[in-house]
């Protein structure tokens, strides 16, 4: 069967009664787990798994797809109106989308949200269709040094991050290294500052930290204030969704980028879309004009179309190693990995070849999901801007209790609400020092990466760091990776003189 | 004890005194996970040691940041960050010529909500997250002057909202130390 005769087959599918119900369940699931902190993809999935059990194989491969598609989306709604990401790959929506809410503009944040994610997701998964060929090989070359070299740009990200303090910056990123190293060592399974505690061999879960450093943080310093999450001053009401799809519009350059960056970053294993989200930022944020205003931070609605057609970009790009090798990037495509296997579908060449209109099916559903997305998206979701005058006296313990329920369903430990108790009160302190709690998340996300692979290749090299010149992919990472470094120390250099 | 309190508030309102605490619990901690990675080999403990390093270096770095050259100190206070410029406070988006009276400098309300973090932790692991949900509502929102009525609602909302998490995702919720001790 050719690629086009496959295609077609997998939209006759797709569209066939009950697999385009099951997409419509799967997504607007997917949004409920999203929205909901702790939940997530990979957990709303894991749930969802056992059930897809009495179905066949496409319905329930639909159903996984869909829901992993929706909650990537429902992640940001949380994050924009009560500055809690529902999944790792909406953090950094947090960062413009909460303080357009404070504003009184989370109607149009939403938008932007719901028209980025639909349009970002929609690009990357076209690109995917037209360039498997291609994007196999590339994934095929990668290896650990690569890895590293990834997961070492993404550490790199934090000069642009610490635009002020850049020490705190750096030691906010170091700190959050520092913290994914407690638990079992990769690769030799020696139990790292664990006092003798079983539960810490598993180390400290990063979602757990997630929730404490952008939700508890955020309602300690709510506590403050009386009235609700947005100012006073301002009418939630005022916000218009027509402006936020054109918002969304007449950016197309940053949705464009960041759907690719989503994409390129998603189909690296361990990559995800929490990493794709910050590198997408970061690089908006490096590349557009600095007199923008609200700046990014503060509101800038250009931020949260980076990070949300970034997060939704990635579904594509995470779904072909998964497919294409059996490698999951993410928990939430090893959930969909145990979900083809449960199916009796082995990845691999077949998933194109014998198998490729179920594989169309699944992929397909991503971008016909995408315009259930974008109905409730600004049917029903954009009206929760109304949660953002509810008082914070009532907004805080109920944020409390969902980060904490949230925690505690991550691994039903009560390592998670420690985690998050610590996390919320260390997250306070340091927003209150200049401190960059991004920085801190994001050493906590990429160490285990970027350790595992740097110990891989200096074992692979006999102890050479040469191994990362050598190999061209390799080479290309560490150019982009010095200019990252370099290129804003000389610019402030450039200032100071 | 009215003093106490007055020394207390001083030395948290005084922001220099905070970073101090906080860079020297950073210092500690790079150390001690550098001594403690001085234990391992090669594959295990290289990590650690590099990240542990750069915590310790860059700790000291900005807890002797009054004694640096000033060539090297607008490393350690120069502005803010971009991010934390809008996270740090509440009243860092307010003061834009809009008065806003909500806003308030008095940080009594954060330590007492940190307090209640803590305080609905501890509970739930003596008598589980089910049981401290609404005892957790109803102390926060009346602490925080709702109305009993409201607070009553709330509490009833979350406590369905456990037991929803407890049923769908098959969590023991309702348990904690207290019950496993006496075997209930």
């Amino acid at each position: 069967m050719s690629q086009l005769a496959a295609a077609v087959s997998g939209v006759s599918i797709l569209l066939s009664w009950p697999v385009f119900g099951w997409m419509i369940v799967g997504v607007l699931l997917g949004i409920l787990a999203g929205a909901l902190p702790g939940i997530g993809a990979g957990l709303g999935m894991a749930i969802i798994l056992p059930l897809t059990l009495p179905l066949d194989s496409v319905s329930g491969l639909v159903l996984l797809v869909s829901v992993y598609s929706g909650a990537m989306y429902g992640g940001s709604i949380s994050a924009i109106l009560i500055n809690t990401p529902g999944t790792g790959g909406s953090a950094a929506t947090t960062l413009d989308g909460y303080p357009m809410s404070r504003e009184g503009l989370a109607k149009n944040a939403t938008a932007i949200s719901t028209t980025a994610s639909v349009i970002g997701g929609s690009i990357g998964l076209l690109t995917l269709l037209l360039l498997l060929p291609l994007l196999v090989e590339i994934i095929l070359a990668f290896q650990s040094p690569e890895y590293f070299m990834v997961a070492a740009i993404g550490l790199a990200l934090i000069v642009i991050i610490a635009k002020g303090s850049l020490l705190k910056g750096l030691l906010s990123g170091a700190l959050g290294l520092l913290i994914a190293t407690v638990g079992i060592a990769p690769m030799q399974f020696e139990p790292r500052y664990t006092f003798g505690l079983f539960v810490l061999q598993d180390g400290i879960n990063y979602i757990a930290a997630l929730i404490g450093l952008f939700a508890i943080a955020e309602m300690i310093t709510l506590s403050k204030e009386s009235g609700g999450i947005a100012k006073t001053s301002v009418d939630v009401t005022s916000g218009s969704i027509r402006d936020g799809i054109r918002t969304t519009i007449s950016k197309p350059v940053t949705l464009i980028k960041s759907a690719y960056i989503g994409m390129i970053v998603g189909a690296i294993p361990g990559g995800g879309s929490t990493v794709a989200n910050f590198v997408s930022y970061s690089e908006t944020v490096r590349s557009a004009d600095k007199t923008q205003n609200p700046p990014f931070g503060e509101g800038n609605p250009t931020g949260v179309v980076a990070t949300e057609a970034s997060n939704n970009g990635s579904i594509g790009g995470s779904l072909l190693p998964t497919i294409a090798f059996g490698i999951p990037g993410s928990a939430a495509t090893a959930v969909l990995l145990g979900g083809l296997l449960l199916h009796g579908l082995r990845p691999g060449p077949e998933l194109f070849t014998s198998e490729a209109a179920i594989t169309y099916a699944m992929l397909l559903s991503v971008l016909f999901g995408n315009l259930v997305i974008l109905f409730v998206g600004l049917a029903v979701v954009t009206r929760a801007s109304i949660l953002t005058r509810i008082p914070t006296q009532l907004i805080i313990p109920v944020v409390v209790v969902l980060a904490m329920l949230g925690a505690f369903s991550l691994r039903g430990s009560w390592l998670e609400i420690v985690t998050i108790t610590a996390m919320g009160l260390i997250g306070y302190l340091m927003i209150r020092n200049d401190y960059s709690v991004i920085a801190l998340v994001l050493g906590i996300i990429l160490g285990p990466i970027a350790e595992e692979n740097l110990i891989r290749s200096l074992q692979i090299s006999d102890g050479s760091f040469v191994v990362f010149l050598t190999r061209p992919i390799s080479l290309v990472l560490v150019i982009i990776f010095i200019l990252i470094l370099l290129v804003p120390v000389l610019q402030r250099q450039s200032k100071t003189m | 004890m009215s003093i106490l309190h007055s020394v207390y508030q001083t030395l948290l309102n005084l922001k220099s005194f905070e970073d101090y605490i906080l860079s020297g619990m950073f210092f500690a901690i790079g150390c001690y996970a550098y001594l403690q990675a001085t234990n391992w080999g090669f594959a295990v403990g290289t990590w650690p040691r590099l990240t542990a390093g750069i915590v310790v270096v860059l700790s000291a770095v900005v807890l002797l940041q009054g004694y640096l050259p000033s060539s090297l100190k607008h490393l350690v206070t120069d502005g803010e960050t971009m991010f934390s410029k809008r996270q740090k406070d509440a009243t860092a988006i307010q003061n834009e010529g809009v008065e806003d009276t909500r806003t308030t400098t008095d940080i009594s309300p954060a330590v007492t909500t940190a307090l209640f973090v803590i305080g609905y932790g501890a509970l739930a692991f003596l008598i589980g997250l089910l049981w401290a949900t609404p005892l957790f509502v109803i102390a926060y929102t009346r602490w925080s002057g709702v109305r009993w009525k409201v607070a009553l609602t709330l509490a009833g909302g979350t406590f369905l909202i456990a037991i929803g998490f407890a049923t769908i995702l098959n969590l023991p919720l309702e348990s904690g130390w207290i019950s496993e001790v006496l075997g209930i």
